[in-house]
């Protein structure tokens, strides 16, 4: 499970606070309401998914702050 | 990368800006506003400016929430945490550095309270649970794209029973900040580049008005840079066809009616605020959210004592007039000098996406990428 440090939450590159970070990941399996996703540099996090469920592994969800807002087609 | 690479490819840039290019009016200049912080970020980081003519004027507007938080709503939040012995003050990392009248919450940090920064709400509602001696206040904010996952959070802390939790709401919402731009006596738009991530939540139909009552299009973009020229040359097709339409540039993202389920959890979970004090632009009507009735054991505004601090932004900063795009970041008085990343005054300096920081770290180049072109000719 790859974690973000705080060092990191400062690079400029990133602003968790406004929804341009939101990032597409691709389900890899479910845990509950949430699911493990898996980002395209092969880090993973716990997803929840309550706001686009049903999702099956394999599909892709545009996740903001640990939280998936929409499903990709 | 799979799903970047093919929005970054130059060749497809240059023959969106040939395209633009070719439908520019001669001795007209346009003025687009992106209304979004990630898209101000997204243009001076890949030089967006660089690939278009010089009649299109990008002007950034106020969609960066740390940008318009005002400096008492961060005295409020470090005031309940000093008051709190017991308190755990948990924010995304870039309030870290947002000066407020008493300092950032860095500065609170280190004149001892327990502030810490999470990922996503989810982590500080997990802070409660695993901290059952302490009380866990999550500093809520950012627009529609951020307030899902508050709501989420809070619907699981209810279900859950977590009693040590509360939320400290400052979330916002896109389309008063708009009208109050529109309603500014300072600014002369054409149209707006609408922001991609906000309207994966709501949808496209709430600007339905900027098209119709102000006749102005709207094209909801991505973030890559062609995204962004695309959606550009859409607003300039519109502009030269004399139409004036919301339009759907990240199709592959928005759909027409947002997400009705993040919708529903914030309907659940927050009602909007009577006013709402926004840096820059002053007070709007029902331009924010606070926790709904339902939640009200969750509301940190309730469960403790707010001072209600109201500080005036430092005289030297023009954050305001930037905010609502009336000056360049590069025209404040204290930009880059009194002014920098390291030691913010204004807020437009302390989020990579406000429009100060943004230019301060990528514009420069930018900028000197402009004139080598005009030097060489090229």
């Amino acid at each position: 499970m790859s974690e973000r440090s705080e060092l990191q939450q400062h690079e400029p590159d990133i602003c968790i606070t406004c929804g341009d970070v939101a990032v597409p990941l691709v389900v890899v399996s479910l845990d509950g309401a949430d699911a493990v996703c898996r980002a395209d540099d092969g880090g993973t996090e716990l997803v929840a998914v309550e706001l686009v469920a049903p999702v099956v592994p394999g599909d892709r969800v545009l996740v903001h702050a640990r939280v998936a807002l929409e499903k990709l087609t | 990368m799979r799903y970047v690479d093919e929005y970054r490819d130059p060749e497809l840039a240059r023959h969106l800006a040939d395209r633009i290019a070719a439908r520019v009016e001669p001795d007209r200049h346009y003025k687009l506003m992106e209304v979004c912080g990630g898209h101000t970020h997204a243009i001076y980081r890949y030089g967006v400016h660089d690939y278009l003519p010089e009649s299109i004027e990008l002007v950034h507007g106020p969609g960066c929430p740390v940008c318009v938080i005002p400096m008492g709503r961060i005295d409020d939040a470090t005031a309940i945490a000093e008051a709190h012995p017991e308190m755990i003050l948990t924010c995304f990392g870039d309030l870290m550095r947002v000066p407020g009248g008493r300092g950032s919450f860095l500065d609170a940090r280190a004149r001892g309270a327990d502030i810490r920064v999470v990922y996503s709400p989810l982590d500080a509602l997990r802070l409660a649970v695993d901290n059952p001696d302490r009380h866990v206040m999550f500093y809520a904010i950012g627009f529609e794209t951020t307030a899902p996952s508050t709501a989420l959070t809070l619907q699981r802390a209810k279900a859950d029973g977590v009693g040590n939790f509360s939320v400290f709401c400052n979330h916002v919402t896109i389309i008063p900040a708009i009208k109050a731009i529109l309603d500014s006596p300072d600014l002369r738009l054409d149209a707006f580049i609408g922001p991609g991530h906000v309207s994966t939540v709501i949808g496209n139909r709430p600007y339905e008005w900027i098209a119709s009552s102000e006749q102005m299009p709207i094209v909801v973009a991505g973030f890559e840079p062609l995204d962004l020229l695309e959606a550009i040359a859409m607003i300039i097709d519109q502009l030269s066809d004399r139409r004036a339409e919301v339009e759907n540039q990240y199709a592959r993202v928005v759909r027409d009616e947002g997400n009705p389920v993040a919708l529903r959890a914030i309907a659940d979970t927050m009602t909007l605020r009577p006013w709402f004090e926004w840096r820059g632009l002053g007070s709007i009507n029902h331009s924010a959210l606070q926790l709904s009735e339902r939640y009200a054991e969750f509301d940190a505004e309730l469960r403790f004592d707010v001072p209600g601090v109201r500080v005036a932004d430092p005289k030297a900063c023009q954050c305001g007039e930037v905010l609502k795009g009336v000056l360049k970041p590069w025209e404040c008085k204290v930009f880059g000098t009194a002014c920098t990343p390291e030691t913010p005054i204004g807020t437009c300096m302390v989020s990579s996406e406000g429009a100060c920081a943004a230019y301060y770290n990528f514009g420069k180049a930018s900028r000197q990428r402009v004139e080598l072109k005009v030097k060489t000719g090229a």
